[in-house]
């Protein structure tokens, strides 16, 4: 379960907010004690009004207490003109509402309605209380009053529409979203009448209005199910079929000035850590980031915040970011208003673990494998059942060749999780093929194969495995039975595919590029191969052709991230800078908070040996743009190549030698006579200048 | 729907004034005194719904101890169902309490499960003996739910107990006395399950066993540190989990030393999607006569596992959940399922499914039109505003009005701090009062009004409700309500509305057990039919009576009873008697041609 936002008032206080005119001023007693933390009572209650509720904050956030204290004053502070009193409690309502203290709220905006009865805000502001606590009625008479007040807010049509629906009021409803397209022809209108005829069994109708909403709101993504749903009550399954695999839960919108502030209100760590969790669910990784470092300003030893962090910007691709933030966020353990609750050894134990883990997979993804193995096995040494770390950390060590030592990890991981078995038997099988142990080998395959007896792949790689164990007489029986198995053309290519994959791995490069042309005939829509295919080509010289097949990939899949890195480095590599940059300006457009395409320009803007494309003023803004929320190495080399190109030199050096500095106390002596060499190129007044950019963030897969 | 014959409506009951008023004033912000019980002896119009918990003087004297520490373990708000089933084959419902207990393996102070003997005699009081320490080795695990079923077809009722720990299977071996039989039988999960249904899937005629499973990670629950909007300590949202894989255990039949022996065939199945399930139940959603699995998940969407059926080489499903209509609600939005109620509440002769959410969420009914077709009803039975306020955990349909249509009992308890009762000072801020919502249907149109604050003052308790358990435990013709509280008592909601009306019980046995699953269909002089289904699943972690129970109006006049037994036949049988339960086996009714209804 997640919490959702605005959750409901317990029945009994509802009930009595509602109707006996208010709160009695104290805890569940009616007593006049304020309980520890609360926040004072209003002095002299205005005559209209009733008394503001007095809340046990006392386990709240300080940073949520103050603000509720400072909307309280402002309360106090209003003055005698009823607009602005309602004004101020209506602000404070808002505060209320956005940390879910409902009947708190519900008193304010009673208040503020008293206070000024002809402002519709404050019936409109009603109306959406109830209809959040599932009072139907109410809110619909409610907002009904708030247009008898203002008739052309269209928020409130909207949600009078919506709420009419919900109390299947078909008429009402349908009026009031007809309504509102008279107002402005907006998506939730006709989102609302597709309802109405859904509602009423007109499937038809409801299609009409359903596409027309998707038409205006594409990324109300909802509304294919809705769709979906009425396609396929006219019986047309394919459609049906086609809006299915395109739902989500992104409703159609109300541009509502009234409620949408809501969420800009919040404050406070916890606020910020809730902000980011659920930005991640959503997969928003730039919010996250965002929530996650807005939580690291209210407290920088939280390690939540650190460990939040981490995770949305190794989804963003900064991997350097995302690792930094790990080693934060250990060195904040324990330390940070959470640890300092009191956290048991266990807890502290499995944070520890959790971070080994991320840090694993952020060491994985910066291709580290030695690092990810390390953290793995350190991970499961303070937490022992951890089945994905124990998946990880086997293949790691069969990465390194300690077979082994990789069978024993999977040997605890098919006793510890039996689901797991197929997956371990098949990675198990290939462990014993490498040292050797066919009898083994045969054994976890067969096991494998029975428990996916439709996967062709699998069957591939055991095909491959009995060849590599010398049954060649098994393995053509096997690869025989794959190619009748494998008739359809998806088939054939996902074969091909997997056969390139394993040429690749044996250093086969022509073989493998041969597969993946086999792969596309079959398929000419199979990405993966296509994909592979430009970078093979990439990596014999061939960039061109790399270039045109990474844009066939791009123009079925305009948001596939890795096409897009492909086909920048290619068109540097290509020497074609003016494309490049148009191409990373695409990328950027389609990601903007991508770090990894970011850096990428900056070298480019800098670096490039095309003085029409060089651009080193613009090389700095964007530069200075990214240090300023990432201090990472790579991001400030970036902003040294930027500078020098801009023909600052003196900012180049200063930031150069800090990089120099940090690498001397790293050790590492071919970075650091790298890094010299630069420092040398900027006190000589000259920029970096490359056919390639020098730390270009993206190296092709099999090119470079 | 099944039957190409007219299905009965049951009669418009008539809104008696007192109960209009009372949701009236309840809507004003009045606390209503709970009506008196009517006479039913002499009342013209529907009886009032009336429940009264009757738990303490019955003797059923159980608390759940969620074993808190402080720690905001995401297990601890969770736990646990019940079950009445008839332990010691007397005839009568005895009960079991899932117990919790500290988290954590090895601790031999843990409180065990409680099993409690059904010692009312006839027409007396409900009267539980706790029988607990003759029952053998119950377990002492952080328990979770509970499923009943004869899986070894010994004629007595055996369970399965899922945990947060490892589930266990314990054998009934005669009066209610259990053997602990899991490792043997080869059913061991220990990963965190709540759901578990038995039912024949294979038609083999062996309860077969799924098991649902709920959140993965298990080595960061405890670790997770959250908070509400505010900034106070709260429980984390499921959603920080990965969902599991589920798991479906095929009975093989008995082994050398008699006890059944099952197999995992969860992967060969097809049943692999994982989920973070809370409810489950088995029913025949397609009409083929092949048993379906539907499974509500937390969060994620809700799985409709198809059974193919007998062309596909034995237990092999697919997920049609999506294109049924039952994976999300009409908004296209995947809710906090938790639990399950099956049943034909709007009286056409289909089983459509009541799935209980999350706070804002609504409770959502999900009506059958045909085979593999459902549409989103919510709205239109007036389910959006009574449901919103709350989180809704276990629900079962039960009619305690008698007027033959059925009613639905829904446990609600919070998942999270509810702000308001934090913010007034509430040190344990999740309680939430449950409900009972009448059906109000007329011509079809099918109509639920919370009447809760009418039913009784039972209703006016408020507690972290898990489990609901429906059964005629007094055997007068009613089904009474087992209610679980995480934390707190539980309690026995004995139904004396609908006192004395006259009923048709039904239990359908194939063998020597309970044909679960089995759809009966009672048809009456005018030619309609009202169906009630013979099961136990459903509902948040709890098992129910699995007898098909009809309340009689006194124009209903039953002609003849078509069973359609969970292999597909259907057999006729001769009305049963007014007033009392008979036994119908499948076998000797009257058959048409190939099976078919005759």
């Amino acid at each position: 379960m997640r919490r959702r936002s605005l959750p409901v008032l317990p029945l009994f206080l509802v009930l009595c907010l509602a109707a006996c005119g208010g709160p009695d001023g104290g805890g569940p007693d009616g007593g006049s004690s304020a309980p520890p933390g609360a926040t004072p009572p209003e002095a002299t209650p205005k005559a209209q009004t009733a008394p503001l509720p007095e809340l046990d904050l006392s386990a709240a956030d300080p940073a949520v207490r103050e603000q509720i204290d400072r909307s309280r004053r402002a309360v106090e502070d209003a003055g005698d003109d009823p607009a602005a009193q309602a004004r101020a409690y209506s602000d404070l309502g808002l505060v209320y509402l956005t940390y879910e203290f409902l009947g708190a709220a519900g008193t304010c905006f009673e208040n503020a309605r008293s206070l000024e009865p002809t402002n519709f805000r404050w019936h409109y502001l009603l109306g959406y209380l109830e209809m959040i606590q599932g009072r139907l009625p109410e809110a619909a008479d409610l907002y009904g009053r708030a247009l008898e007040l203002e008739a052309d807010f269209l928020p409130a049509v909207l949600r009078l529409g919506r709420t009419r629906l919900q109390l299947s009021d078909l008429d009402a409803a349908e009026a009031r979203f007809r309504a509102a397209l008279e107002l402005d022809p907006v998506a939730a209108g006709h989102a609302g009448l597709g309802r109405v005829a859904a509602a009423r069994g007109d499937d038809s109708a409801a299609v009409e209005h359903f596409r027309t909403a998707l038409d205006l709101e594409p990324e109300a993504d909802a509304l294919h199910y809705a769709l979906a749903q009425s396609y396929r009550n006219l019986g047309q399954m394919d459609r049906a079929r086609h809006h299915l695999e395109r739902s989500g839960d992104v409703a159609t919108r109300i541009a509502d000035p009234l409620i949408n502030p809501l969420a800009s209100l919040a404050e406070g760590l916890q606020f910020y850590l809730v902000q980011g969790a659920e930005a991640m669910d959503d997969g928003r990784y730039d919010g996250a980031a965002a929530s996650y470092r807005a939580a690291l300003e209210q407290d920088p030893a939280s390690f939540e915040a650190h460990r939040g962090l981490a995770v949305s910007l190794e989804r963003l691709g900064d991997l350097e970011g995302a690792a930094e933030a790990l080693d934060r966020a250990a060195s904040s353990l324990g330390e940070g208003a959470e640890g300092a609750a009191g956290a048991d050894d266990a807890t502290i134990r499995g944070q520890r673990a959790a971070l080994l883990r991320s840090r694993g997979l952020v060491a994985a993804l910066r291709g580290r494998d030695g690092r990810a193995l390390e953290s793995y096995l350190a991970s499961l040494e303070l937490v022992p059942e951890q089945p994905d770390v124990l998946l990880r950390a086997a293949g790691g060590l069969a990465k390194l060749g300690r077979f082994e030592d990789a069978i024993s990890l999977y040997d605890r991981l098919e006793s510890l999780e039996p689901a797991w078995a197929p997956a371990v038997w098949e990675r198990r099988g290939t462990a014993w093929v490498n040292l050797g142990r066919a009898d083994e080998a045969v054994a976890d395959f067969d096991r494998a194969v029975d428990a996916a007896p439709e996967d062709a792949l699998l069957r591939s790689r055991y095909a491959a495995a009995l060849e590599h164990l010398g049954r060649r007489a098994d393995a053509q029986r096997r690869a025989a039975a794959d190619l009748s198995a494998g008739s359809d053309p998806q088939t054939r290519a996902a074969l091909a595919v997997e056969r390139a994959r394993g040429q690749l791995r044996s250093g086969a490069l022509e073989d493998a590029m041969a597969s993946y042309r086999e792969a596309l005939g079959a398929q000419p829509d199979h990405l993966p191969a296509r994909r592979g295919l430009a970078q093979l080509l990439a990596h014999h010289g061939r960039f061109g052709e790399a270039v045109e097949h990474l844009e066939q990939v791009l123009e079925a899949s305009p948001r596939h991230e890795g096409a897009r890195r492909d086909h920048a480095v290619a068109l540097v590599l290509a020497e074609r800078y003016g494309e490049a940059r148009l191409a990373l300006q695409e990328a950027l457009r389609l990601f903007p908070r991508h770090l990894g395409f970011a850096l990428t320009q900056v070298e480019l803007l800098s670096t490039t040996p095309d003085d029409s494309v060089r651009d080193g003023d613009l090389a700095v803004r964007i530069a200075e743009r990214i240090t300023a929320e990432n201090d990472g190495a790579v991001a400030r080399q970036s902003l040294a190549f930027a500078y020098a190109a801009a023909g600052r030199f003196d900012d180049a050096k200063r930031v150069q030698r800090r990089l120099l500095e940090e690498a001397e106390a790293g050790g590492n002596e071919a970075l650091i006579a790298e890094l010299r060499s630069r420092l040398e190129r900027f006190e000589a007044g000259q920029p970096q200048i490359a056919a390639t950019p020098a730390d270009i963030v993206f190296p092709l897969v099999a090119g470079r | 729907m099944s039957s190409g014959r007219p299905v009965r409506r049951p009669t418009a009951p008539v809104l008696a004034l007192g109960t209009a008023l009372g949701i009236g004033a309840w809507l004003a912000g009045c606390a209503q005194p709970a009506p008196a019980p009517e006479d039913p002896g002499t009342e013209e119009d529907t009886p009032a719904i009336h429940l009264v918990d009757v738990a303490r003087d019955a003797g059923l004297d159980f608390v759940h101890d969620p074993g808190l520490t402080g720690s905001f373990h995401i297990a601890e708000l969770m736990g646990a169902g019940a079950a009445l089933f008839d332990a010691d084959g007397d005839g009568d419902l005895d009960a079991y309490l899932v117990q919790g207990g500290p988290l954590g393996e090895g601790d031999s102070a843990a409180p065990k499960d409680r099993l409690f003997r059904n010692d009312t005699s006839g027409g007396g009081p409900i009267r539980f003996t706790d029988v607990s320490a003759e029952a053998g080795d119950l377990p002492a695990d952080y328990g979770m739910g509970v499923a009943a079923g004869d899986v070894d077809d010994d004629g007595d009722v055996d369970l399965y107990v899922t945990a947060y720990g490892s589930n266990r299977l314990l054998l009934n071996r005669g009066g209610g006395v259990f053997d602990d039989r899991t490792d043997a039988a080869g059913v061991a999960e220990t990963r965190w399950s709540v759901p578990a249904v038995f039912a024949d899937f294979d038609r083999d005629g062996r309860l077969d066993l799924f098991v649902g499973n709920y959140l993965g990670d298990e080595a960061s629950h405890a670790q997770r540190r959250c908070n509400s909007p505010d900034g106070r300590r709260d429980y984390c949202s499921a959603a920080l989990w990965p969902g599991l894989t589920d798991r479906l255990f095929r009975n093989l039949g008995p082994g050398d030393d008699g006890a059944p022996r099952f197999e995992d065939v969860t992967e060969s199945a097809g049943v692999t999607e994982p989920g973070r399930a809370l409810g489950a139940v088995a029913l025949d959603a397609d009409g083929d006569g092949w048993l379906d699995l539907y499974v509500a998940n937390d969060g994620d969407p809700n799985h409709l596992w198809r059974n193919l059926g007998a062309g596909h080489g034995g237990l092999r499903f697919e997920e049609t959940a999506l294109l049924a209509g039952v994976a999300v609600n009409a908004k296209g939005q995947a809710e906090a399922s938790m639990g399950i109620a099956v049943g034909d509440p709007d009286g056409d002769g289909d089983d459509d499914l009541l799935l209980t959410h999350l706070v804002v969420e609504t409770h959502t009914f999900y009506r059958r039109r045909g085979p593999l077709l459902f549409d989103d009803h919510t709205a239109a039975v007036g389910l959006e505003a009574p449901s919103r306020l709350h989180t809704g955990f276990g629900v079962a349909h039960f009619d305690p009005d008698g007027d033959g249509d059925l009613d639905l009992y829904v446990a609600n308890g919070a998942v999270q701090n509810r702000l308001d009762l934090a913010a007034a000072g509430d040190p344990f801020p999740f309680h939430e009062r449950d409900q009972v919502l009448r059906n109000l249907g007329d011509g079809g149109a099918l109509r639920l009004v919370d009447v809760s604050p009418e039913a009784g003052d039972a209703l006016a308790v408020s507690d972290v409700g898990r489990g609901v358990a429906v059964g005629d435990v007094d055997g007068d013709g009613d089904l009474d309500v087992l209610v679980t509280a995480n934390g707190g008592p539980a309690r026995l909601l004995e139904s004396r509305g609908a006192d004395r009306r006259p009923f048709v019980g039904v239990r359908a046995v194939v063998g020597s057990r309970e044909a679960l699953g089995t759809r009966v269909e009672l048809r009456f002089e005018d030619g309609s039919s009202r169906w009630r289904t013979a099961d136990t699943g459903g509902s948040y972690g709890s098992a129910r009576d699995p007898r098909a129970l009809f309340a009689l109006g006194p124009e209903d006049v039953p002609t003849d009873l078509r069973v359609h037994w969970p292999d597909g036949s259907t057999e006729a049988f001769p009305a049963p008697a007014v007033g009392r339960y008979a036994e119908v086996r499948r076998g000797e009714g009257r058959r048409g041609e190939n099976g078919a209804a005759p």
